[in-house]
């Protein structure tokens, strides 16, 4: 849907640059915080600060740049045209998941349910297929850290 | 220590048996992720980083490595028989290469890419073992000031060749420098940015970043794509190029390889721009310019061996100067830390077996890539069948894998996630993910050279101006500078 007038094809750009520019000011402001100390002895908070604040001027002058510009009514809207929300959100929620659970579940457990909805829910194979690929790789994965020797852990229930 | 000696000693390091195992699992490793779309070297060099803690550092070093420039090799056969680069840096090789395949010829498009890899490889070690020693030599004359000034230049040169907007890419990079600030200061110990977080008391881990910005994003913005593929294969009687065909491309790979050599040297260059610059100067010097895109074979050639000559002269000022110049040398550069060696001016004096051992290596590596490449394409061919939707989860599970067990620590995990949206929203908003991760790299050590030098100089900038390096240094930096910054305002108009 469209406003009236314009259409929001700027919009994820102009959005981009608010949040940045939102983003270094607060972080000028934690920098400031720190201590600048002094020009000869320069504080915790002096290189953040000069980082953070010509970044927040750099994104205001981006979203000045922006906002002035001649809507073509493309752009910014377009890069997300190809977006999968839904696809986005299963694999991060997947991934961010598998890291909750890796050390209460243990490792193959975590793994082989972040498999299984990686296999069944986004590549949306055979229930069997999504089962049995999961359990192989969390085999072959465990199998391959040990040799390895890479720590990972096994959870309450040793695996 | 004389050149003969050097790489006599090197030939000792390289050529023992389990060196010469950890090249091969190098260059295998990068060939390997080089044919498969979607994870790149940077993404296997941070995801097989924890299994090198227990491995030797020449070892480890030498793999790592390995990973880097098999990569450039296996990049070309997906963009040749798929039309789908393995890797930025074989984009430009698909224009030719792809048509090639179509026309029946896949066989020389892909034994050129490989012998022109291989020509521009070689020539580009030469180079790095001619040029690295003389180079940290002269740069142990340099103080704070200069490596200041010179780290300030190499992140403003990566923000102006990196792909996309200038300005915004400078935006990026003072972000990495942001984000490095995260941890204890160290000067004071005082925590920044840590909201209390232990696991942020470190800093945000350069895996997690690196493995969210670049593997992450890349899966998410693949399974956006359908992963239609046509393979035109090829036997291997086929593979070598006709007399034709060399007498075409001979003059190609020459000035590839001196294009990648140089641009790999430069900061932000690297095998993705020494290949588009390789192709478009062998376009603009051809007779027949409307053939590119056709199927000519010094498209292939030309960039081919750019990519692999600038994959080896990126070690140069890694490896002499201590600044990584390219994301992957980054991750090289953390690999070496993990392992108590500090990149400088000073490693070649102090670790003379690491430095020649990994350049000799680098000789082996590719002799044993020419070998992988060519009578085993067929492998890579077969690879290159098995579908995305099953590839994907597997690449997933490495990058939790990987990142959990550099710390064993999930809040790594949170951060690869996150970073991982990160970058995705920054890829389609066009926003460069490459100075972000250099900038974040170099920022503790710019931050350390900055506040030496205003303690050595009573708190004046004017050291930064009066010494001759870092005068000539901020030069160049500020006339770049002024050129990305006014550039929006000049197109405007």
């Amino acid at each position: 849907m469209e406003h009236a007038g314009r259409s929001r094809a700027k919009d994820p750009e102009l959005y981009a640059s608010a949040f940045l520019c939102a983003f270094a000011a607060a972080a000028s402001v934690g920098a400031y915080r720190l201590g600048l100390g002094s020009v000869h002895n320069p504080g915790p908070g002096f290189m953040p600060f000069a980082a953070a604040t010509l970044l927040a001027l750099m994104a205001l002058g981006q979203l000045v740049r922006v906002a002035m510009a001649p809507d073509e009514g493309s752009g910014g809207a377009t890069a997300f045209a190809t977006s999968r929300w839904g696809v986005v959100t299963i694999v991060l929620g997947t991934l961010f998941g598998a890291g909750f659970m890796l050390e209460r579940a243990g490792f193959s457990i975590a793994t082989f349910l972040m498999l299984v909805v990686l296999f069944g829910v986004v590549a949306r194979k055979r229930w069997w297929v999504t089962l049995l690929w999961a359990a192989l790789v969390v085999a072959a994965a465990r199998l391959l850290s040990r040799a390895l020797g890479m720590p990972l852990p096994e959870g309450p229930l040793g695996i | 220590m004389d050149a003969l000696h050097s790489i006599v000693l090197g030939l000792q390091v390289a050529l023992q048996p389990t060196n010469l195992f950890f090249c091969f699992v190098g260059v295998f490793v990068g060939t390997l992720i080089g044919v498969l779309p979607g994870i790149g070297p940077v993404g296997a060099m941070s995801l097989l980083l924890p299994t090198t803690f227990h491995l030797s550092p020449v070892g480890a070093i030498i793999m790592l490595a390995g990973i880097y420039y098999g990569a450039q090799y296996g990049g070309s056969t997906t963009s040749i028989l798929v039309n789908i680069p393995g890797e930025a840096s074989s984009i430009v090789t698909a224009l030719d290469g792809y048509q090639m395949a179509r026309q029946g010829r896949a066989g020389p498009a892909l034994g050129m890419a490989a012998l022109g890899s291989f020509v521009g490889g070689t020539v580009g070690i030469v180079g790095l073992m001619l040029l690295a020693a003389p180079l940290a030599e002269a740069a142990l004359s340099f103080g704070p000031p200069e490596y200041f000034a010179l780290m300030c230049v190499s992140l403003v040169v990566l923000t102006f060749l990196s792909q996309g907007s200038m300005y915004k890419s400078l935006m990026m990079g003072l972000l990495g420098l942001l984000l490095s600030g995260v941890g204890l200061d160290m000067f004071t110990s005082a925590p920044r940015f840590t909201f209390g977080v232990n696991e942020l008391t470190d800093g945000i881990g350069l895996i997690p970043l690196v493995m969210g910005l670049f593997g992450i994003a890349e899966i998410l913005l693949n399974l956006e794509q359908p992963m239609t593929r046509r393979i035109y294969v090829t036997r291997l009687g086929e593979l070598l190029p006709t007399a034709g065909d060399w007498l075409a491309a001979k003059w190609p790979i020459v000035r590839g390889t001196v294009i990648g050599f140089f641009l790999g040297i430069l900061p932000g260059g690297g095998a993705v721009l020494s290949s588009f610059v390789a192709y478009a100067v062998e376009k603009r010097l051809s007779k027949y310019p409307e053939r590119f895109g056709t199927g000519v074979i010094e498209g292939v050639a030309a960039p081919e061996s750019a990519n692999n000559a600038a994959a080896q002269a990126s070690f140069i000022p890694l490896l002499s100067l201590g600044i990584p110049p390219n994301v992957v040398m980054a991750v090289l550069f953390g690999g070496l830390l993990i392992h108590g060696i500090t990149p400088g001016p000073l490693l070649i004096q102090q670790h003379p077996n690491l430095f020649w051992g990994v350049v000799v290596s680098m000789f082996v590596g590719n002799v044993m890539l020419l070998a992988l490449n060519l009578p085993l394409i067929g492998m890579w061919v077969r690879l290159l069948r098995v579908p995305y939707d099953v590839l994907f989860p597997l690449i997933l599970l490495f990058c939790v894998v990987g990142v959990y067990s550099v710390n064993n620590s999930r809040v790594d995990v949170y951060l690869m996630v996150a970073f991982g949206f990160v970058g995705y929203l920054m890829q389609k908003l066009g926003y460069a993910p490459a100075p972000l991760a250099l900038a974040y790299v170099l920022g503790p050590i710019l931050e350390t050279a900055l506040r030496q030098s205003l303690s050595l100089s009573g708190g004046s900038f004017a050291i930064f101006f009066t010494r001759p390096i870092a005068a000539a240094a901020m030069a160049v930096m500020a006339a770049l500078l002024v050129v990305q910054i006014t550039s929006p305002w000049r197109q405007h108009r």
